[in-house]
């Protein structure tokens, strides 16, 4: 196989991973890190189809820093926390393991970014923002699951990563239960 | 002997994949192993350091037999726990891992180690296992539909040639090697979905 400088540029141009250390720098490893575990883990909980409202997670760079002034609910868990997403939300993700939620607030995440790595949904668009710059969530494995030609593996591939679905429009969604028995996938896009 | 090297990566990978991908097979922790040998050989460290050996399977998947024969030694006692096929560390596991994390070797494990399992975070590990499939070692194992031992002969060459072209893409100052990691199986992807086209192509010229 040769190499195609062509195909790795475009996929480090496409990707979110380099965009973010690029303007933050390293010490957003962490940070990066901290907010894709919480949102794997925040979309088992809550459908992102059902989510009209926009949702903003990050970290701080600082681990200490609170940027948003007015007063969150610090949560110590994910269940506990998943209950209070109300409206449009800002979540906070402390490295401690604690979240801090402003339910019913909405924020710029631009300007959350400028000492923050942020996350945003909204209206089945992901973006990460760093730096006042944003960069929107392109998955280079997409064009396997157009028309579910990927097969059963494809297909269990993306279920397991259920957040980066959330780029999918609504209905084009990908569930467990659209695999059949044959290991073809019978979903509806 | 059991392969201490094997041991500690073992416990690590299950920890970490633990916390982030839902219920890891055992397959994985080869994987992950691979992935993480591989990103030393990115970092410019010599094969023969890494400790153990990987072997490709007629599926395109590669295999340890250190890892095998550490992951079964974990089980039987106790520090992981297999169970229709998916594999998880205990509480003692855990405590022992702690342990060994302390030994300088292990410390700088921990360097290729993290990143590798942390790259599951980033893309479904489904497409880290396909892409990881196409990378010029294991790939021709898959073609020829036979095993052979991985990391040396004449592919290791196109490996080499491929990590240079990674530097040179991400730039090689980067301590973490999350980010190459990600750039490159992207790549891998990528680059076998371009080839799938031209199959498909192909055989609908040949219709």
């Amino acid at each position: 196989m040769t190499i195609d400088e062509q195909a790795m540029a475009s996929v480090f141009e496409d990707a979110f991973l380099p965009f973010v250390i690029e303007q933050h720098g390293e010490q957003a490893g962490p940070a990066i890190r901290s907010i894709l575990t919480f949102i794997r883990g925040f979309y088992k909980h809550v459908s992102p189809e059902g989510q009209n409202e926009k949702i903003v997670v990050f970290q701080s760079l600082d681990p200490a820093a609170r940027p948003i002034g007015k007063i969150g609910v610090e949560c110590t868990s994910l269940t506990e926390l998943v209950n209070k997403v109300v409206g449009p939300c800002a979540i906070q993700v402390i490295p401690s393991g604690i979240f801090i939620i402003w339910a019913k607030h909405s924020i710029d995440p631009a300007n959350l970014s400028a000492n923050s790595v942020v996350y945003s949904f909204h209206q089945g668009i992901e973006h990460f923002h760093a730096n006042k710059k944003s960069k929107r969530v392109r998955l280079f494995w997409i064009f396997r699951f157009t028309g579910y030609d990927g097969g059963f593996a494809s297909a269990k591939a993306a279920y397991d990563s259920s957040f980066l679905l959330t780029s999918f429009s609504a209905p084009r969604r990908l569930r467990w239960d659209e695999v059949g028995a044959n290991g073809t996938v019978l979903g509806t896009r | 002997m059991v392969n201490p090297d094997a041991v500690f990566d073992s416990l690590f990978i299950t920890a970490a994949l633990g916390k982030n991908i839902q219920h890891p097979v055992v397959a994985e922790i080869h994987v992950f192993a691979y992935l993480a040998c591989l990103l030393s050989l990115y970092r410019g460290q010599p094969v023969a350091e890494w400790g153990y050996g990987f072997a490709g399977t007629r599926g395109g998947s590669p295999f340890s037999p250190e890892i095998d024969e550490a992951v079964r030694t974990m089980t039987a006692l106790g520090y992981l726990a297999v169970s229709d096929g998916h594999i998880t560390i205990t509480e003692s596991g855990r405590t022992e891992l702690a342990t060994l994390q302390q030994f300088h070797q292990n410390r700088g494990r921990v360097s290729y180690l993290e990143p590798a399992s942390s790259s599951a975070l980033t893309m479904p590990v489904g497409v880290i296992r396909h892409a990881l499939a196409q990378e010029p070692t294991l790939k021709p194992t898959s073609q020829l539909l036979t095993t052979r031992s991985l990391l040396d002969g004449p592919y290791v060459n196109r490996l080499y040639e491929q990590f240079a072209t990674l530097g040179h893409t991400v730039g090689i100052e980067h301590k973490d090697l999350l980010l190459p990691a990600t750039v490159w199986l992207g790549y891998l992807w990528r680059a076998s979905e371009i080839q799938d086209d031209l199959i498909t192509a192909r055989s609908g010229e040949s219709a």
